[in-house]
């Protein structure tokens, strides 16, 4: 097993995986892309660079089945912790939430809501009963949203304060506009609420490792600290910037601010408090 | 004493750099001028002005050494999607690209969206 200084995990909180296959067909909307990201290239990848885990994040492809996770879970239990999307604008969200937590193993739900006003479903009757769903289920809401949702998240956290919330990649915050920064700093008031510090390689307007990039992940590292702060490589969306060894780099080694401590948290014993693989 | 104010002047004038900027010792590639080899690259009033295997660097007010580096003109880069929201009432983050990474810092200064 690969282990971080300190013999900590290295967990990756954030990929995905797809397959050509039509036993998993695409959603009809949705981008078809060109080659597959299996769970067997990202496990050598994750060989060749140290990552003992991964947090497999249901694709957009596929929306709101399921099915080739449910079964990559199935198939690699030791190694990977799955996140299944739900329809967010169906009534029965949270019974398909509880049959895929109970029954397929998924650690949690990802919602999207568009920053347009199309994504006002964030707003509307049905989000309180699925993220009670999620408390009641004791596993985590991730939230892929651009900044200006996030006081609509902060809405929703008052009414589920026992509720761990995860925002994915800063909430896209722009590096140009720091400060929309502040509409996520602002939830520091939340205890359970975490964010991953992924996505610098596209926010950035420089070269890898990206480092106009590092001044948001100090704020977030000043406002959250590195225990509510998690690194992922949007796997393999990433590679269209970088390889997947630079990416599990930029937070292991290239952010000079951070102590062997807070690397160890920020690689991944924060996303095991998260994703805990023990239970 | 007008005799010297004119040679005042004179030197004064000579002192100013030719150029703003000499970028030296990159490998230049213009496909149009059939340039592919190392040179210097002086750049006066945002356009470039001279490209010579050498060009002094008190010529410029300000000079990089780009050696080991490409410099061409900017690149056109023909066929991108460039978004970052998709899928209707679904944000997608990363599923087209943003043109901060996909441009400027990687030499392209031109792009056509083949529809996003």
């Amino acid at each position: 097993m690969a282990l971080a200084a300190g013999n900590a995990p290295v967990v990756d909180s954030h990929v995905h995986v797809w397959t050509s296959d039509p036993r998993y067909p695409w959603a009809a909307n949705a981008t078809k892309p060109d080659k597959d990201a299996t769970p067997e290239t990202l496990l050598e990848l994750m060989t060749a660079s140290g990552v003992d885990r991964t947090v497999i994040i249901q694709v957009i492809y596929y929306t709101w089945d399921n099915g080739y996770l449910a079964d990559v879970l199935k198939k690699y239990p030791t190694k990977f912790r799955g996140v299944a999307r739900v329809n967010p604008e169906d009534p029965e969200a949270p019974d398909h939430l509880s049959r895929l937590t109970e029954e397929q193993g998924f650690r949690g739900v990802r919602i999207s809501p568009a920053g347009t006003a199309a994504g006002d479903w964030i707003r509307g009757p049905l989000m309180p009963p699925l993220w009670k769903r999620c408390r009641d289920l004791k596993v985590p809401m991730t939230v892929l949203a651009p900044i200006t949702r996030m006081p609509d998240v902060a809405r929703l956290a008052d009414q589920f304060p026992d509720l761990t919330i995860v925002i994915d990649h800063m909430a896209d915050s722009p590096l140009k506009q720091p400060e929309q920064l502040t509409k996520l700093l602002d939830l520091r008031r939340y205890p359970k609420l975490f964010v991953k510090i992924s996505h610098s390689w596209s926010l950035s307007s420089q070269p890898y490792p990206y480092p106009d990039s590092q001044e948001q992940i100090r704020r977030l590292y000043d406002t959250f600290g590195p225990k509510r702060l998690m690194a992922g490589s949007d796997w393999p969306l990433v590679e269209k910037f970088c390889t997947y060894q630079q990416a599990i780099d930029i937070a292991r080694k290239r952010i000079a601010f951070l102590s062997t401590e807070d690397r160890r948290w920020i690689c991944g014993m924060t996303a095991e408090q998260v994703w805990p693989f023990s239970s | 004493m007008r005799s010297l104010c004119f040679l005042f002047v004179c030197v004064c004038a000579a002192a100013q750099p030719r150029y703003d900027l000499v970028l030296k010792g990159g490998h230049v590639i213009d496909a149009k001028s059939g340039v592919d080899s190392v040179r210097d690259v002086a750049v006066s009033g945002g356009r470039v002005a001279a490209v010579s295997a050498s060009i002094p660097a008190s010529d410029a007010r300000r000079t990089i050494d780009v050696s080991g580096l490409y410099v061409t003109p900017g690149l056109v880069d023909m066929h991108t999607h460039v978004f970052a929201n998709s899928m209707g009432r679904e944000y997608t983050g990363e599923h087209g690209v943003r043109p901060d990474g996909f441009t400027f810092r990687s030499g392209v200064t031109t792009v056509v969206d083949a529809g996003s």
